[in-house]
């Protein structure tokens, strides 16, 4: 067997990838999505970076942070945890089991910011907090490029900042899987247009990410 | 309620849990093949091979470099995945190199091992799936 087992090589090592991801809450968002797709866009891409040698960035959404923080877990091991996780010290009590255990296993740094007084563990509620440790989680980070997949509000929120913190930064929203990043993808002027709005091979587009990414880091 | 006092599904009502779990396993298993078979054939296809699809998603791939037959394993391979793969590039072309493309990004040595010793003396490539953009 001429078994071929070697990985990709790291042409984004020392980069960091901020990744806004979530799963709208049909209670909460009236547009379309497909949970499914948001899942197999995350999985595909977050790899994608992963594979590629960047370090992911991610606010610690719920449904997200376990997959990236797995998906991190199957590569070789790194010498330094591969996904970097920004969480408000206002959700302390609602942090899922799954995300501590990938830190406890040096697969994932979880970062706590400081909650804002009086603001309970609800994203509805919690706008000081959130804004607080968004705003946190991009300038330590100085993330090199934004990748954005499904989402509601906070989607956009994201998105604004990151272009407001890192002007000239390349972005990626992801059309397909729906949410608040399809809009996105549509006013979305680079060259990769087409491929972001309508593509749904996801793995495929995760390696055009990371061309770009590369050809903007030249 | 069971003996420790909580509340158990009817017989029904788990039956239908089960019949719903492995419905969502399907589904999820043909997802990842689909995204596997597609991911690859995009690869190929910008690489500028020709690709024709084969039965039982596998691809025929035809390129500068010659002859490549193709299977994807949506999850760990096995060893049942190499026999199926080695006929298919008999049947096609013998002279054809054979992939096996997998969904495991990081193979256990002795799991490895043990698919080289099955694998015996016939040209069969294994490829992490995250590796497909580097290799067409």
């Amino acid at each position: 067997m001429s078994a071929t087992n070697d990985g990709p090589e790291l042409v984004l090592a020392g980069t960091a990838v901020f990744l806004s991801a979530s799963i709208p809450d049909p209670t909460r968002w009236t547009g379309d999505f497909d949970a499914l797709e948001i899942i197999d866009a995350v999985v595909a891409v977050g790899r994608s970076m992963l594979s590629a040698g960047a370090r992911l960035v991610t606010a610690a959404h719920p449904t997200i942070a376990p997959l990236l923080l797995y998906v991190a877990a199957e590569l070789p091991h790194a010498p330094e945890p591969r996904v970097v996780v920004y969480q408000s010290g206002v959700f302390d009590s609602v942090m899922p089991e799954a995300t501590r255990r990938f830190e406890a296993d040096g697969v994932g740094t979880l970062i706590r910011t400081e909650p804002v007084d009086g603001e309970p563990p609800d994203p509805r509620y919690a706008i000081q907090s959130l804004e607080l440790m968004r705003r946190q989680m991009l300038t330590e980070t100085q993330p090199h490029a934004a990748i954005f997949v499904g989402g509601m509000m906070g989607i956009s929120l994201e998105h604004q900042l990151f272009t407001e913190l890192r002007p000239g930064t390349p972005t990626y929203p992801l059309g397909q899987p729906g949410g608040a990043a399809r809009e996105l993808a549509e006013a979305n002027t680079s060259q990769m247009h087409d491929l972001l709005v309508h593509g749904r091979i996801y793995p495929a587009i995760g390696r055009a990410i990371v061309d770009d990414i590369r050809t903007h880091r030249i | 309620m069971d003996a420790h006092g909580y509340d158990v599904l009817t017989d029904d009502a788990l039956d239908r849990v089960l019949e719903a779990v492995e419905a969502a396993h399907a589904n999820g298993l043909v997802r990842r093949r689909r995204m596997l078979v597609s991911n690859v054939e995009e690869a190929a296809r910008t690489a500028g091979r020709h690709c024709t699809p084969l039965k039982d998603w596998m691809l025929d791939i035809v390129g500068p470099a010659g002859r490549s037959i193709v299977a994807v394993a949506p999850r760990l391979p096995t060893a049942y995945d190499l026999p199926r793969l080695d006929e298919a590039r008999d049947a096609t072309d013998p002279t054809a190199a054979a992939v096996l493309v997998h969904a495991t990004r990081r193979l256990r040595t002795h799991h490895s091992h043990h698919l080289t010793w099955v694998t015996g003396a016939r040209s069969l490539a294994l490829l992490p799936d995250n590796a497909i953009g580097a290799y067409w």
